[in-house]
């Protein structure tokens, strides 16, 4: 069921508004995910409000430079993105959701390491 | 038995290497940690080696103050942190390494959100 979830980084500089499903929960096993380990959801803009901290964001971009994976520059935290498959929607760090234990969660693979690589 | 290991972020910016039996996995369920949803290892600094990224690290502090987390402040991945229950060691983020099989190894838990806090 859809629900509403207030988000953040640790550092409280980050926050956001979500509405989603915890049963779309996926992880990646691209080389980028693995290392962030995250669960996420992937939700359309117009469900997603940015509350506060555009300004701390980070932005880290690499291969084919579609995809825009956001950190806070003040705690590290990776809060959200804009994936490649689809740069209209957001990726979202489930474990910055309050009220959301994501050990609890059966998330899909989804399988980026699969996705092609520029230059190969 | 005790072997090196190679470590690094992302985009590589950041590049370290540890020598360790690789005995011990953690998931910490503090509020920095679950967010992080990192597992992890242990290593003495003596058994820690940076190899390359010192400029490009960024360091968030909180609570008490004494654990040091790093970051690269290129990719945003959390390589390794100094320990607030014991500063000479530093806390690994295992997917930061390669050669090891994840399907492998067995996780404890550690009570983190029990620690003190800074009120």
């Amino acid at each position: 069921m859809e629900q509403k979830y207030s988000g953040s980084c640790h550092c409280g500089n980050v926050k956001f508004d979500v509405e989603l499903n915890l049963d779309d929960a996926i992880k990646c096993n691209c080389s980028l995910c693995s290392k962030k380990n995250a669960v996420m959801v992937r939700l359309p803009a117009e469900k997603f409000t940015m509350i506060s901290g555009e300004d701390s964001l980070g932005t880290y971009q690499w291969n084919t430079k579609v995809a825009k994976h956001h950190f806070c520059t003040n705690c590290g935290i990776y809060t959200f993105h804009r994936p490649r498959s689809a740069p209209e929607l957001y990726g979202i760090n489930l474990a910055c959701l309050a009220g959301v234990d994501v050990n609890t969660l059966t998330p899909d693979i989804l399988n980026g390491a699969g996705l092609s690589l520029a230059g190969e | 038995m005790s072997q090196s290991y190679s470590g690094s972020c992302h985009c590589s910016a950041v590049q370290f290497k540890i020598t360790s039996d690789l005995k011990e996995f953690t998931w910490c369920d503090c509020s920095l940690c679950r967010k992080k949803n990192a597992v992890m290892t242990r290593v003495h600094e003596s058994d820690f080696e940076l190899l390359t990224g010192e400029e490009n690290l960024s360091t968030y502090v909180w609570n008490t103050g004494v654990a040091q987390h790093h970051f690269c402040k290129i990719c945003g991945i959390y390589p390794f942190h100094r320990k607030r229950s014991d500063p000479s060691y530093f806390g690994i983020n295992i997917h930061c390494l390669g050669g090891i099989d994840y399907n492998t190894i067995q996780i404890t838990n550690v009570d983190g959100a029990s620690m003190s806090m800074v009120e």
